[in-house]
């Protein structure tokens, strides 16, 4: 067998205008947003009829791609309604976003901060001025350590006593 | 603040105090407490402090520093000592202990031991 009479084509090659239009019955045109639609989607009254009377078992089946078109580019319909539908949504977010914004701006600047410096000041130095850290012990004199040395260890004696 | 700490505290600026009145108050009360924790804590000050008189106390004096009484403070001293960055004041005085004639035989044993010690990790 030769290559060259096989009768059919291992490629399929795009149509041209002509043979589409020929292909398809679709009067508004067979391009819906880009895509092209590669079945009719409008039941012609021609094919209807000899559905009626045809006893053909795959009239049904051409019947039915007709219906997934049409669910296909209805799908394209709903797809767009419920992207506008986000997109609106989106929208609203930003402006409540942007109001919440401007009104907490707004109370800024209408609001007074005060700051009790001698109130923070005296809890600093309350955590920070001990006075068994080790650089206030250094500043004090031998005799005043050897007195805290003898109470601390009278205490923990206590202590140890206690537990 | 709890009552160890602050013990710890005083404990570390009598070892830091440039006064020599320190070394007295951290024997006096530091070595001769009942506590062994306050023992050891004082004994790591005088090694600290590593001077001659604080290193007499930790090394010759019976009952102190490396021989306490309790194996705890004691072995805690040595490592103390053993950790020193510089060793020259402290193998001097162990020299010194070693020599001394009327020094207790077990003391001079305690300090032989720690020089070798000291020999043998250098």
């Amino acid at each position: 067998m030769k290559i060259t009479n096989t009768n059919f084509s291992l490629f399929n090659k795009p149509l041209s205008k002509e043979e589409r239009q020929e292909v398809h019955s679709n009067p508004f045109g067979i391009n819906f947003k880009g895509n092209v639609l590669t079945s009719d989607v409008f039941e012609s009254s021609k094919t209807k009829e000899s559905n009626n009377t045809s006893t053909n078992p795959f009239a049904a089946v051409s019947g039915k791609s007709k219906m997934v078109a049409s669910a296909f580019v209805g799908g394209i319909n709903s797809f767009n309604e419920a992207f506008r539908s986000r997109l609106n949504s989106i929208i609203s977010f930003g402006r409540q976003v942007k109001d919440s914004i401007a009104s907490s701006w707004e109370k800024a600047k209408n609001t007074e901060i005060t700051l009790d410096f001698r109130t923070l000041a005296d809890s600093i130095s309350s955590k920070f001025n001990n006075q068994y850290s080790v650089n206030n012990l250094l500043k004090q004199p031998v005799d005043d350590l050897s007195t805290m040395l003898k109470t601390c260890e009278a205490d923990y004696k206590n202590e140890i006593v206690k537990a | 603040m709890k009552t160890i700490n602050k013990i710890d505290n005083i404990i570390e600026a009598l070892s830091r105090h440039e006064d020599p009145k320190s070394i007295s108050v951290l024997e006096e009360i530091g070595t001769n407490s009942e506590i062994d924790e306050i023992r050891e804590k004082t004994a790591h000050a005088l090694i600290k402090k590593n001077t001659p008189d604080s290193l007499k106390i930790v090394v010759a004096k019976s009952g102190k520093g490396i021989n306490d009484l309790s194996a705890r403070v004691a072995m805690s001293s040595i490592n103390e000592i053993l950790s020193l960055n510089d060793k020259t004041e402290v193998l001097k005085i162990l020299e010194e202990t070693m020599n001394t004639e009327d020094q207790k035989q077990d003391i001079k044993d305690t300090a032989r031991s720690v020089k070798a010690l000291i020999t043998y990790s250098m």
